[in-house]
């Protein structure tokens, strides 16, 4: 299943529980958790996949397979997005082991990806909260609830935020391996 | 130059050897990363056995590059 059709699905689990029509629905508050771990969680695996197709590209240039394999096992150990969450930490560490400044490229390709990063920092609040169910409204912006049109509007940031990073790694490989990698 | 290293194929669980400097070092594969290497080659995520004194050390490979002997 793809990871779109997988999010389309629970917006329609959504409407199906909840309706159209305005009002409050008590139900719902349980879909809007399940619907923003999700978007986190599809976001981490893209993320995880670009750092590996990444390092992948970079090890292949390396034509002592002994020297090769070394490389590779620095590049992918201790990775912090094989078990933690993509915040902006954890992704600026993990993809900075590539010889980027991440967010600094990433800000000159489209300032508004620094209120993205902000935004999926809140996001990945949000996905420990309700994954320990603790709410404490100080971290969470003064919530303790989320509505639909938060979790859609961090699925449309994750959305930018995956294209800004194809775009910037790409880039990136391409400046020093002296070839477009995709 | 013949490859005589065995190939069979790699699933999640299987133990294998890697060449790594000039070690050959026994890993267990612990994830299959499915197939996003170079040209669609597959990516395995395994981890170094025979690690009492040291915390395992768990990293990717493509799954062409393990052997089973």
């Amino acid at each position: 299943m793809t990871a779109r059709r997988a999010l389309d699905e629970i917006e329609a689990a959504h409407t199906a529980v909840g309706g159209t029509s305005p009002g409050r629905r008590y139900a719902t508050q349980q879909i809007n958790q399940a619907y923003a771990v999700v978007v986190s969680s599809q976001f981490q695996k893209y993320c995880r996949d670009l750092h590996s197709e990444a390092i992948d590209q970079i090890t292949t240039f390396v034509s002592n397979p002994s020297i090769r394999e070394i490389l590779r096992v620095q590049l992918t150990s201790n990775r912090k997005l094989d078990s933690g969450n993509p915040n902006s930490g954890n992704l600026g560490s993990d993809f900075g082991r590539l010889g980027l400044d991440f967010w600094q490229d990433l800000y000159g390709r489209d300032p508004r990806n620094s209120l993205r990063r902000r935004q999926l920092d809140m996001l990945n609040k949000w996905r420990n909260a309700i994954a320990h169910q603790d709410f404490d409204p100080a971290e969470l912006a003064g919530k303790t609830q989320i509505r639909l049109s938060d979790v859609r509007g961090w699925r449309k940031t994750c959305e930018a935020l995956a294209e800004g990073f194809d775009l910037v790694i790409r880039d990136h490989l391409a400046t020093i391996l002296g070839r477009v990698p995709w | 130059m013949k490859n005589s290293r065995k190939r069979t194929p790699v699933r999640v669980g299987d133990s294998r050897f890697l060449h790594v400097g000039t070690r050959r070092i026994r890993v267990r594969v612990i994830e299959d990363r499915g197939p996003i290497g170079v040209g669609g080659r597959r990516l395995v995520r395994v981890q170094r056995l025979n690690s009492e004194t040291e915390e395992p050390l768990a990293f990717e490979v493509p799954a062409e590059d393990l052997s089973s002997s």
